[in-house]
């Protein structure tokens, strides 16, 4: 990939996004957003491609899992993690289940994890990237295979 | 020689042993009296035993609680009783009354020694002057009485028998009665104290289902702390690391003394990383130190426990305190009037607060959960509306109820709304509930600005003592 990744954190607690992007400005190299509204995250993803969304559970207004389920329709190629308290693992496995979320990392969050769940999730959307790219470069093979046997068809018969 | 010991503890087969040698010695003394012919003496004889026994019927359906005042009075009613039949018995059998002086004086002394108060003294002096002033008369004039009354002369062995008989049966009478009356007043006393003890063991088991409710609701509080404790100290524990890692960045940097632009990009990203580490701490810390001060306002160790308290900060404590269970899809709207300080158990009222807000919260799936306030007369309202699922009319009635939940086993013991009706009882206040089924509830606590003085000693006969809720 050209551009650095980019990592969308979503929390209603503005303290929980500044201390993920302090520990991600500082290790990594990623292209990182922080909103603290769900809806107003939902826009941004509309407007710009992500790689990796991560979102707390119990929110204001629109909870993760259906913040989620949301950011699948947009942007189907993302990673999708959802950042919980311990008191809602049983609707962070239910997301899991339901909205076929990529992982869940529970609070208090452990650095080091989260960062290799990241990078998992970044890597995931690479490659999920690159597949399409594949497919639609061997879709397009086809199709051009396609029109030459039509050419030739043409030209012989 | 007839005694009563007023204690419940005698075996109830000893005292039944005392009645039947009562009756056997009786009888022993009809049968001896009635061989020796005479008829004249047993129509007294006869009068005696139909006087002996209505006193016994009266005494009997008194039967007092053994060690009780009336006890004491019923005792000595039986000594002077006792005194008195013993006395004329031997009279009217003529005898001279010296015989009758050890029967007299011996019950006299049991019962001061008994009773060493100004009862028992009164009397046994009222005894012994009543024995000392038959004695003195018969002395003085050398002749019985009872025997010139009744109009007859007995004389000799078959008198002198008689008249000791009739003066031991008397005796046994009245200890027969004593002992019929301990045994009524022993059963009494026992199924009184029985009662009392189940009652007791009643009382314990509330309190100990009330303990268990507030240990209950307790638990979601601390499971709400907790939750709220979890953000801050996972953005903290986070930027300790984050710290970590920079210190070391730095360290590297400075190894080798010479620092490249490509180091110089590094410090830059490691202080703009510190500054939102820095704003962040701030941040957390504020929240910590707010949950604290919350968890105190609602605990208030330092304070009395009957005392002048603003609601508001009692329910902004408990709000903050149960903000994970009305967090998410739940508003909380705060509609607040201008109230003064309200004189309650603080500790007490922040527990209706909570049961309320709890009930509230798990009724709304989704929805607002007003609070308001407001001052009226000279009563504080706080009500607490939402717009949840609302109560059937068929579980109105009931919603008081002791064991009364619709939560399953898994949420709720059924003591909630009990336990803060009781509190606000306590405070001379009412808990008024409005609801209708899919619409929301409405629960109107309306309190005093100052609690009745005749309850700060504690609600008396309430279920549970409100010092303990």
């Amino acid at each position: 990939m050209d551009t650095d990744p980019t990592v969308m954190l979503i929390d209603d607690e503005e303290m929980v996004v500044t201390a993920l992007h302090s520990f991600l400005q500082l290790e990594t190299q990623y292209n990182i957003l922080t909103y603290t509204s769900p809806s107003e995250a939902l826009q941004a993803v509309e407007d710009q491609d992500v790689q990796v969304v991560v979102a707390d559970y119990m929110m204001p207004g629109l909870d993760g899992i259906t913040l989620l389920t949301r950011v699948r329709e947009t942007r189907p190629q993302a990673s999708r993690i959802l950042l919980t308290g311990y008191a809602d693992k049983e609707n962070a496995i239910r997301g899991i289940n339901e909205a076929g979320l990529f992982q869940y990392l529970e609070k208090p969050w452990d650095n080091d994890h989260l960062r290799l769940v990241i990078r998992n999730g970044v890597e995931r959307a690479r490659l999920i990237g690159r597949l399409d790219e594949q497919m639609s470069a061997l879709e397009g093979a086809n199709q051009e295979l396609a029109e030459i046997r039509q050419r030739l068809m043409k030209t012989f018969l | 020689m007839p005694s009563l010991r007023p204690d419940s503890r005698e075996p109830r087969d000893l005292l039944f042993a005392r009645g039947l040698l009562a009756v056997f010695a009786s009888g022993t003394a009809i049968a001896l009296h009635f061989a020796a012919g005479v008829s004249v003496r047993l129509s007294f004889f006869v009068l005696i035993v139909v006087w002996l026994a209505v006193a016994a019927a009266m005494l009997l359906r008194l039967a007092p609680v053994p060690d009780s005042p009336d006890y004491a009075r019923l005792r000595a009613a039986l000594l002077l009783f006792e005194i008195v039949v013993a006395t004329l018995g031997a009279h009217l059998l003529g005898v001279t009354s010296w015989l009758v002086v050890p029967f007299v004086l011996f019950p006299v002394l049991e019962h001061s020694i008994q009773y060493p108060g100004r009862r028992g003294q009164a009397a046994a002096m009222a005894g012994g002057i009543a024995a000392g002033t038959l004695v003195a008369f018969d002395s003085v004039s050398g002749a019985s009485v009872g025997a010139s009354l009744a109009g007859t002369d007995v004389t000799g062995a078959v008198g002198a028998a008689g008249a000791a008989i009739l003066a031991v049966f008397a005796c046994l009478l009245v200890l027969g009665i004593e002992t019929g009356v301990s045994w009524v007043a022993a059963t009494r006393h026992g199924q009184r104290a029985e009662l009392e003890a189940a009652y007791v063991e009643l009382q314990d088991a509330q309190a100990d289902l009330v303990n268990t409710a507030k240990m209950a609701t307790l638990g979601s509080l601390v499971a709400g702390v907790a939750h709220e404790l979890n953000t801050p100290l996972g953005a903290l524990d986070s930027n300790r690391d984050v710290i970590e890692r920079a210190l070391k960045g730095l360290q590297r940097i400075l190894e080798d003394e010479v620092v490249t632009p490509d180091e110089l990009d590094e410090v830059r990203r490691i202080v703009r990383a510190m500054d939102g580490v820095l704003k962040t701490d701030g941040v957390a810390v504020e929240r910590m130190v707010g949950l604290v001060g919350s968890l105190r306002a609602f605990g208030r160790p330092d304070r009395a426990e009957f005392d002048w308290m603003d609601i508001h900060e009692s329910l902004e404590a408990t709000l903050s305190l149960l903000a994970c269970e009305l967090r998410g899809p739940i508003e909380i709207v705060r509609d607040y009037g201008d109230l003064p300080l309200v004189e309650c158990w603080p500790n007490k009222l922040n527990q209706v607060f909570t049961n309320l807000l709890l009930n509230a919260a798990q009724a709304t799936e989704e929805g607002t959960i007003t609070v308001k306030t407001r001052a009226r007369n000279r009563e504080v309202l706080v009500a607490i509306e939402d717009t949840g699922a609302g109560i059937p009319a068929e579980h109105l009635e009931r919603i008081f109820e002791p064991g009364f939940t619709t939560k399953g086993e898994r949420m709720g013991m059924g003591l909630g709304l009990l336990i803060a009706r009781q509190i606000v009882d306590q405070h001379g206040g009412r808990i008024d509930v409005e609801s209708q089924a899919g619409a929301g509830s409405t629960f109107a606590v309306s309190l005093p600005m100052r609690a009745p003085s005749s309850r700060r000693e504690g609600a008396p006969g309430a279920l549970i003592d409100p010092q303990h809720v």
